[in-house]
């Protein structure tokens, strides 16, 4: 009797260990994250240093190939159903500002102005020029604001760098005369942030010329 | 975090009278005791002093350029970072100081002159909740900016130059 006991008990357990070391491959569609988000997300999930059986995975544009257990391969599918979703398209609106040469307050900037006439010692600002763009994630933008003394471009790669973080990359303010000078860096901002860019004259304007970028996250 | 270190984050705030030592607050007492914080006291003083010079005469963006570039060079290193790694809602500023905290923290060099430098592209950290917050700012090469926060949370200042 008792030499069936052992076999008895060890057979189920091999198997089960075998069970879990056995992999399975599945691929996922991706439809909303970048390839490379999409692999930060799920490497946790596969064992590349398992000993004997490693888990693999390979990411294409729009798809996800990964080989692990059954188990991981479910944990994977949940991550990515939480994660890869659509992203609210974002809602930027620029005003261009003209500082110095001017004495009035100008309301429709009173609240920028506000913090600006604490920081410099302007005698004045005033709107030159308004705009509101609407972008989708990772879409390329590009408004043209009309100065008093002549046209600017604005230019940017918007897109979310996190849950709460809207990434305008290579943003450019620049005038559009012949030289078309102007500045170019990259943001981080917040929804509700309002960023203002200045800098020592760089355009072919008497003013020194700051440009404010309000974001808002816009749900479909 | 050592006393100079903490105290250091105080100079940015303290009032005049404070750096230059007299009173009896922390860091008025602190300041009377330690030579190398007293140095540091009066480059802040010193800085606000010749910014409010600037700014009183003709305030133009290049002369604000000039004083940010000569304080950022003057900037001592290990200072510096002493002040970039204080959170900044631990340091609440008045309206009234300002300029003295601009000019100091453009005296200290990191915390507001942000050399240019290249980032990697966002990465995929950045999804989750625990990720690290990205800067407001990632100037580009050569680009160094001030990055200025004011009384309302929702908007920030940054100067290029």
């Amino acid at each position: 009797m008792k030499k069936w006991i052992i076999p008895a008990l060890v057979v189920p357990l091999l198997a089960g260990c075998g069970g879990q070391s056995e992999l399975d491959t599945r691929t996922f569609a991706i439809n909303h994250l970048r390839p490379h988000e999409a692999t930060a997300l799920i490497e946790p999930y596969v064992y590349l240093d398992r000993e004997g059986v490693p888990g693999s995975y390979s990411a294409a544009e729009a798809a996800i190939t990964v080989r692990e257990t059954p188990d991981n391969l479910d944990k994977i599918a949940r991550v990515l159903a939480e994660y890869d979703v659509p992203r609210s398209d974002v809602r930027l609106r620029f005003q261009l500002i003209e500082a110095n040469g001017f004495t009035d307050s100008d309301p429709a900037i009173a609240e920028v102005e506000a913090e600006l006439r604490k920081i410099f010692q302007f005698r004045g600002y005033r709107l030159g020029g308004e705009a509101v763009v609407m972008a989708t994630d990772g879409s390329r933008i590009e408004q043209a604001l009309a100065g008093s003394d002549g046209f600017y471009s604005v230019q940017a790669a918007v897109y979310w760098a996190q849950a709460d973080l809207i990434r305008l990359d290579e943003v450019t303010l620049a005038s559009r005369g012949p030289g078309g000078a102007g500045l170019t860096t990259t943001v981080n901002i917040r929804p509700g942030q309002t960023l203002v860019l200045g800098s020592s004259s760089r355009y072919d304007s008497p003013n020194t010329i700051l440009l404010t970028v309000t974001a808002e996250a816009v749900d479909g | 975090m050592s006393p100079c270190e903490k105290m250091r984050h105080l100079i940015l705030e303290g009032e005049p009278h404070e750096l230059r030592g007299e009173g009896g607050s922390p860091l008025a007492v602190h300041v009377r005791m330690c030579p190398r914080c007293a140095r540091a006291a009066t480059r802040v003083l010193d800085e606000t002093e010749r910014l409010d010079a600037f700014l009183t005469r003709d305030p133009t963006g290049a002369q604000v350029d000039a004083v940010l570039e000569r304080a950022g060079r003057a900037a001592s290193p290990s200072t510096a970072r002493a002040a970039s790694d204080a959170p900044p809602a631990a340091r609440p500023r008045s309206p009234s100081r300002r300029w003295a905290v601009l000019a100091a923290a453009a005296a200290v060099g990191a915390l507001l002159l942000l050399p240019g430098r290249s980032l990697p592209p966002p990465g995929p950290e950045l999804l989750g909740p625990g990720a690290r917050r990205l800067p407001t700012v990632e100037a580009m090469t050569g680009q160094r900016v001030a990055v200025v926060e004011t009384d309302n949370p929702e908007i920030t200042v940054l100067w290029f130059f």
